[in-house]
Order: C-alpha cells, then sequence, then structure tokens
C-alpha cells in the first residue's frame, strides 16, 4: 500500500527496459534505424571489397593484349559478379541506407517507420547477397553479364544452378532495398517533428524521398525481369518469340535506368549537404532543387529506351528527346552546388574536398551521357569501352565521391569518434589520381573500338597503353580504399572524440543530438529545436551572430561572431 | 578455292590457336591512308555531332571549373567576415532553367534530324542486299540474288569471315541470330545494330572508300564472345563483280 501512495518519480524519457540490448543480439535484432543503417553500410562495404578484387583481377588481364590470367569462363564469371554486385549488393544498399540513418534524425523522428520491416529487409539483404555469392561456389556461377539479356541467360545457354542461385540472390536483394526504401519515405512523410514541414526537411531528406520512391517504382520491374528468366530457364521455348528477348530487355531496364539514379541522389543530397555546410550557407536554390529532383525521378521512368538504341526495335527519336531533356533538371542541380560556394565562406575539410571533386567528375558523366543518349552517337559508342568510361565516372568518379563525402561527414555522427583528417586527405588524392588514370583512358578505348566484356582484346587496336593505365589506375584506386579502411580502423581504435558536432559547421537535426545519437535519437538533453528552414541550425547560428553584431554595436566594441548553439569545436 | 587465288597476300589469317593469343587483326591504310575519317556518310554524320557535342561539353566543363576555381579563390574563409545569407534568387535561377531548357532543346534537335536522315537511308531501294547470320561465335553472310555465302571456320578465329561490298552502292543488310543476341559492329563505319533470334533487323550503308576494315559482334553473347570478329572489305565496282564471279555456292573465309 505503502508503495501506492509514493510520490510519482519523474519518468525518464526512455524507460529503462527499452534501453538498446548490449552485444551482438542488441546489434542483429535491433529495431533501431542507426544500428540497421550501420549494419548494412557495413555489409555494403564488405560487398565494395569483395566486388572490388574481381575489378582489379579483370584489370589485371586486361593490362596487356591477349593475355590470360584467367580463363575466358571466369572471365565471363568475373564481370557478371562485378557488375551485379556492385549495383545490387553495394551502392544501391549504401544509398537506402545513407537514408535509414539520416531521414528519422533530420525529420526530428524518434525511429524509422516500420521499424521491424526495415531490420527484415536488412536480413533478406544480407540473405540475398549470400545466396548470389553462392552462386560462385557451384560448378557453373553465373556468366552471363549483369543484365543477362535472354535467350543467353536461359537453361540451354546458361545451364547449371549457378544462374538460378544468381537470378534468386538478385530478387532479394533487390526487394529488400524496395521495402527497406519503403521505410524510409513513410519516416519522411509521417513521421516528422511539429515544425518540419514538407518544404523545411533538408536537400539530402529531399534526395531521399526521391530516391526511395523510385526504388519503389522500379524496383518490381527487376523483379518481373528475373522472373521472366527463370520461366524461361524452366522452358527455353519461351524464347522462341522475339517478343519475349525484346520485352525482357525493356523490363530490365525500366528497372536498370532509375537504379541508376537510385544510386546516385543521395550522393548528390551528400554533395549539396557538404558544400552548403562548409560554406556556412544555406544550400542556394532549395525549391528549384527539390523541383528538379522529382522532375528528374519522373523523367527516369521514361528514358529506359536509350539502353535499347541498337535493338533496331526502339523508339529511338522519343528516348533520345526525353534522354537529352533530362539534362535541364541536371542544369539546376549543378546551379545550386556553384551557387552555394558563392558568397560562402569556404573551409575545405575532408569531406568538402570530396564533394568539391564531385562536382566536375561527375559532369563528366553528365556531358557524356548527353552523347549516349543521342543516336547517332550511340551506334558507335553502345556496348563499347566509352559506355565503361560514361557509367564509371557518374557511379564512382560520382556516387562514390558523393558517397565518401557523406561518410567523412557524417561518420563522427554515426560512431562518436573523429576520422583522421590527414589521412582523410591522402586517401583523397589517390583516389582522385586513380580514378581518372582508370576510367579516363577507357572514353579512348571506346572511342578506337575495344568492345566492353572482353576477355582480352588485339594490339592491333592501338590501345595498348590506355588499357595498361586503367589498370594501374585500379592498383592505385585499391591503395586509395586500403587507406580509407585503415583510417576507419584506427580512428575507431584511438577514439577522438567527436562531440555533437565536431565540424561546428551542421546544418540539419542530427547535429543537436549526441554523437552517436542516443536510442530515440533525441532526448532531454538533446531536444529538437524550432524548427523554421531546411537548415535550422544554421538559423540558430545565425540569431546567434546577429544578437552578438547587435551587443557590438550597442557596447561599441570589437566581439567576433560565430558561436556555436549547440556545443562543438569550430575547426 | 577460286576465292583463294583471287586474295592478296594481306589477307592471309595466321592461326592460332584461341588460347595462345589472338589472330593479329590489322587495319590497313587503303587509299589516301585516311581509312577512319570520311570513309563512309555515316562517319561524316558522326564526326559532325560528335564535334558539336564535344565542343559543347567542354565548353560547359570549362566553365564550371572557372566558376568553382572563382568560388575557391574568393569565398574562402580567410577571406570572408561572414558568408552571405542570400538562398534565393527567382529571377536568375528560372531564367538559369529557361537558358538550359534552351540548349537542350538544340541537342535534341541536333539528335533527332541526324538520326531521321540516317533512319530514312534504310527504306531507300538498295543496289544490294545481304543478309548477316550471327551464331556462337562466328558469322555467315548470304548476298540475295547471288547465290553467294561466305562464313569464317568458325573455330574461334583461325579463319575470319570476310564481307566483300562494292563501292558507292546502297547495301541493306538483313540481319538475324540463330542462337543468343549478337550485335553486328562496324567501328570504323561506326555503325552498329543487334541481331536477335527469330527477327530480322535491317539497316542501309553506303560506302564511299576501297578499304578493310575489322568488324566485330559488341553485345556479350558467351563464352568466346572476344573472338567473334570479322572483316569488311570495300572493292570497286569491278572488283566486286569479280570477286562474286568466282563465290558461288559456300565459302570459307
Amino acid at each position: 500500500m505503502t508503495e501506492l501512495v509514493a510520490p510519482p518519480q519523474p519518468l525518464p524519457l526512455v524507460p529503462e527496459a527499452i534501453q538498446p540490448r548490449a552485444g551482438i543480439v542488441g546489434w542483429i535484432a535491433s529495431t533501431d534505424h542507426k544500428r540497421i543503417a550501420l549494419m548494412t553500410v557495413g555489409v555494403s562495404l564488405v560487398c565494395f571489397v569483395i566486388f572490388g578484387c574481381m575489378a582489379l583481377l579483370m584489370r589485371s588481364q586486361l593490362a596487356r593484349p591477349a593475355q590470360h590470367l584467367v580463363s575466358n569462363q571466369v572471365y565471363n564469371e568475373l564481370f557478371t559478379f562485378h557488375g551485379s554486385g556492385m549495383i545490387v549488393l553495394f551502392l544501391t544498399p549504401l544509398a537506402v541506407a545513407f537514408g535509414v540513418y539520416l531521414v528519422p534524425l533530420q525529420v526530428g523522428a524518434p525511429m524509422i517507420a516500420a521499424a521491424r520491416t526495415c531490420l527484415f529487409s536488412f536480413w533478406l539483404y544480407v540473405s540475398g547477397a549470400i545466396v548470389l555469392l553462392l552462386s560462385l561456389a557451384t560448378s557453373r556461377p553465373a556468366d552471363a553479364g549483369w543484365y543477362a539479356y535472354t535467350p543467353l541467360s536461359d537453361s540451354r545457354y546458361s545451364p547449371g544452378t549457378g544462374t538460378d542461385l544468381w537470378l534468386l540472390g538478385m530478387i532479394m536483394a533487390v526487394s529488400a532495398m524496395m521495402i527497406m526504401s519503403g521505410c524510409v519515405v513513410w519516416t519522411a512523410l509521417r513521421l516528422r517533428a511539429p515544425g518540419v514541414t514538407l518544404t523545411r526537411m533538408p536537400v539530402f531528406t529531399w534526395s531521399e524521398v526521391v530516391t526511395c520512391m523510385m526504388s519503389v517504382a522500379s524496383f518490381p520491374a527487376l523483379v518481373a525481369a528475373m522472373g521472366m528468366i527463370a520461366v524461361g530457364r524452366v522452358d527455353p521455348n519461351i524464347f522462341s518469340h522475339d517478343t519475349w528477348d525484346l520485352a525482357y530487355q525493356f523490363v530490365f531496364w525500366f528497372y536498370g535506368h532509375p537504379v541508376v539514379y537510385v544510386m546516385f541522389f543521395p550522393f548528390v543530397g551528400c554533395v549539396a549537404t557538404v558544400l552548403a555546410a562548409f560554406s556556412r550557407k544555406k544550400y542556394f536554390g532549395y525549391h528549384f532543387t527539390i523541383v528538379a529532383l522529382l522532375a528528374f525521378a519522373a523523367g527516369s521512368m521514361v528514358v529506359f529506351g536509350h539502353h535499347l538504341f541498337t535493338t533496331g526495335q526502339s523508339t529511338n527519336p522519343y528516348f533520345s528527346l526525353t534522354s537529352i531533356m533530362l539534362a535541364v533538371p541536371a542544369g539546376v542541380e549543378y546551379f545550386g552546388f556553384i551557387a552555394t560556394l558563392m558568397g560562402g565562406k569556404i573551409t575545405i575539410r575532408t569531406p568538402m574536398l570530396f564533394a568539391l571533386a564531385f562536382i566536375p567528375q561527375f559532369l563528366i558523366g553528365g556531358l557524356t551521357g548527353i552523347m549516349l543518349a543521342t543516336p547517332v552517337l550511340d551506334y558507335e559508342f553502345h556496348g563499347s569501352y566509352f559506355v565503361v568510361a560514361h557509367f564509371h565516372y557518374t557511379l564512382f568518379a560520382g556516387s562514390l565521391f558523393g558517397a565518401m563525402a557523406g561518410i567523412y561527414y557524417w561518420f563522427p555522427k554515426a560512431t562518436g569518434v573523429v576520422l583522421d583528417e590527414k589521412l582523410g586527405k591522402l586517401n583523397f588524392w589517390i583516389l582522385l589520381i586513380g580514378t581518372n588514370a582508370t576510367f579516363g583512358p577507357m572514353f579512348v578505348q571506346g572511342f578506337d573500338g575495344l568492345p566492353r566484356r572482353v576477355a582480352s582484346y588485339s594490339s592491333n587496336l592501338g590501345v595498348d597503353g590506355f588499357t595498361l593505365a586503367s589498370s594501374i589506375g585500379a592498383g592505385i584506386i585499391a591503395l586509395g580504399v586500403g587507406v580509407f579502411l585503415f583510417n576507419v580502423a584506427k580512428s575507431l581504435v584511438v577514439r577522438v572524440p567527436a562531440g555533437v558536432d565536431p565540424w561546428g559547421l551542421g546544418q540539419g537535426l542530427e547535429w543537436v543530438t549526441a554523437s552517436p545519437p542516443p536510442l530515440f535519437n533525441f532526448d532531454e538533453l538533446h531536444p529538437i529545436p524550432r524548427v523554421k528552414s531546411y537548415a535550422p541550425l544554421l538559423d540558430l547560428r545565425q540569431e546567434v551572430e546577429d544578437a552578438q553584431v547587435g551587443e557590438a554595436v550597442a557596447q561599441v566594441d570589437g566581439v567576433g561572431g560565430g558561436a556555436l548553439p549547440a556545443g562543438g569545436a569550430g575547426p | 578455292m577460286p576465292g583463294r587465288s583471287w586474295a592478296p597476300g594481306a589477307m592471309s589469317a595466321r592461326h592460332v590457336s584461341p588460347m595462345q593469343g589472338r589472330v593479329p587483326l590489322r587495319r590497313l591504310s587503303v587509299g589516301n591512308g585516311r581509312s577512319r575519317a570520311h570513309s563512309v556518310p555515316y562517319r561524316n554524320t558522326f564526326n559532325r555531332v560528335f564535334t558539336i557535342e564535344s565542343g559543347f561539353a567542354i565548353v560547359i566543363f570549362v566553365v564550371v571549373l572557372l566558376l568553382m576555381g572563382t568560388a575557391l579563390v574568393f569565398f574562402r574563409s580567410s577571406r570572408r567576415k561572414r558568408a552571405s545569407r542570400r538562398s534565393e534568387w527567382t529571377l536568375l535561377e528560372g531564367s538559369w532553367v529557361v537558358f538550359v531548357f534552351c540548349m537542350a532543346v538544340f541537342l535534341v534537335w541536333l539528335s533527332l534530324t541526324n538520326l531521321s536522315r540516317e533512319t530514312a537511308s534504310t527504306y531507300k531501294k538498295p543496289a544490294l542486299v545481304v543478309k548477316v547470320l550471327g551464331f556462337q561465335w562466328c558469322w555467315r553472310f548470304t548476298y540475295v540474288g547471288h547465290d553467294a555465302t561466305v562464313q569464317g571456320t568458325c573455330n574461334f578465329g583461325k579463319t575470319l569471315p570476310t564481307l566483300v561490298l562494292p563501292r558507292n552502292e546502297r547495301v541493306r543488310f538483313e540481319l538475324e541470330s540463330n542462337d543468343v543476341v549478337h550485335e553486328f559492329w562496324l567501328p570504323h563505319i561506326d555503325r552498329k545494330i543487334e541481331l536477335f533470334p527469330n527477327h530480322v533487323n535491317t539497316f542501309a550503308e553506303t560506302f564511299r572508300h576501297t578499304g578493310r576494315w575489322e568488324g566485330r559482334c559488341a553485345e556479350f553473347c558467351g563464352l568466346y564472345h572476344d573472338y567473334m570478329e570479322f572483316w569488311v572489305r570495300v572493292e570497286s565496282k569491278s572488283a566486286y563483280a569479280r570477286w562474286l564471279a568466282h563465290h558461288h555456292g559456300f565459302h570459307v573465309g
């Protein structure tokens, strides 16, 4: 009885019973979006290393003409796994995982929507990765290329369980990302904190919303396409109708083109965030950028036919028109990048270096994309190394550099420790040199007639020097990735604490909370401040600055501005 | 074989096993030595459009680099007391959208006009029709109405098939695959089209210069995709007629 009448104690915001569980179970069974996201990033980076090693093997083979370090069969397996692995198991999960981590924080939500579903999708992704890799353990692993055109991928031309496992792995991993994307969109649309209206969501959150809408809309097409192959593996006679072969290509690329933007938009968001933060400005042209992102996403669903210019059975003028018109939203994004830098107060740290390099490097990918969207040029370039160079400039020199900017920028928030700045800059310069040495010469190789997916080539093409440069560049990239992994490992061991905001420049709500954030993201020590725009922390900092200037004027004194509202040391 | 005695010495392919190395393909310079440039009208289309788009790309790239450089020089934290607070400029942004839209419309116009000119030639009456059959991992060329068929030895490049064509005549290609999807690519004539099973694709081309070029498969088609190559040789009309007269029936090489 006495207990019942005892005066009520103030309840802790997070009850003891739902504190995060310690140990490995606390991770693998966690419904905390931060842990799910970090596990996804971790698995995707493991995949990056695995499929990157395959790329190194291929570049070793192609370093010299007529070289056969591995057989044709093994080479064909290597590029099949490199392509599908990098797209489905590395960049797509990395892109979505960024959203799983950051979107709830940036919109002031305590958790991700459908948290258990989100956890399920992570495990579906891991299972898909394992199933896909198990294909390598069969007597004939998948070897029909990542887009596995029929009838090459049917049971007559690609017999054995290897291709079956690959199909299943693709379906599982892609479905997982479709589900995970749904959780991110739902969070942004339904769980925003009071004050965070749609037009006060940061550019990064918008980029994730748009990305995840694209994946929800386009990934089912991949499942359908893989299903077509699966049916064809049961009864290859289905492919005696041309309609089926052509329909496969259309259905596949209905997934295959939007997925490129899925792997790219979140990293545009990273670049935009980093540029704005290190210029100490709000991202310039917010509304135009959001509309451009939405238009880009809508457009991404109607350009897939440019992958089929040389089928002789596609509407080339239409797809050329739609593809080239994507230059308009892309132009708006670039305007935002440059205009954000202009008039800023720019500090250059490692994330900023990666973000700045993204701008011209992705531009090379985009401008050559316009050439490939022109059928009379694509008739020459299709299926050549020019295309390989183009999409590696968009996905490696572009997306991966954006991802590195994001990783360097948010690593302190996610782990509570800072990355080494000197190693970071070393990492940047090595990757910059390696990337351009690898993919730049591929434009020339393609222009001179080297087709993609060849296990060897003749020295009479006159591209020996360029292929050797690409192979050396690949080694330099490997070195750069090594420096990055060493930097991560070292930082996690040395543990220099990050504080709330080690940059002192953060603009989104993720920078008001602890590093790493508590279980439900914000607590009584780290409440959500008033949100008046898409850069709430910058607003607060400017208010402080104005107040100080006001005081200084009043006192006729020279007190400098720049104090931060919420802890953290400036650079 | 009658064709053998006719073939010039430079044409003899060396025998190399696939695992030891490649058939040494050589791009022969012919005539005035400009085998690549201006070899066919199509190349001219490619050159013109590629030059315009490259120039356009280079200008954009340089402008973006200059703007970035300007920002990095003049707006470094060491030079600035505080950052601008302007984050929108609707008139400027709107004007930029209109400008980029106009550029895109120009590029679309450039693309579509050249494409329609090229597509139109496919439907004009050809002087010669050649059926191209692709299969793993070889080619067969059949001269319609002439009872002549040429095919390689098809054991991974020992003897590549040679497609012999008359100069200054419109040739229509009718292409089909016997198994998986292949792609017929003439890298130095800048034209390629896929070969589907159970479907015939068509394109036409007029070759303006005599010479010999290598062609190959550009769509991954299985184990020995990289060996799926062929020769294209363009001859004067009389030399072509002589060649054809000696090539009744089925020929290898």
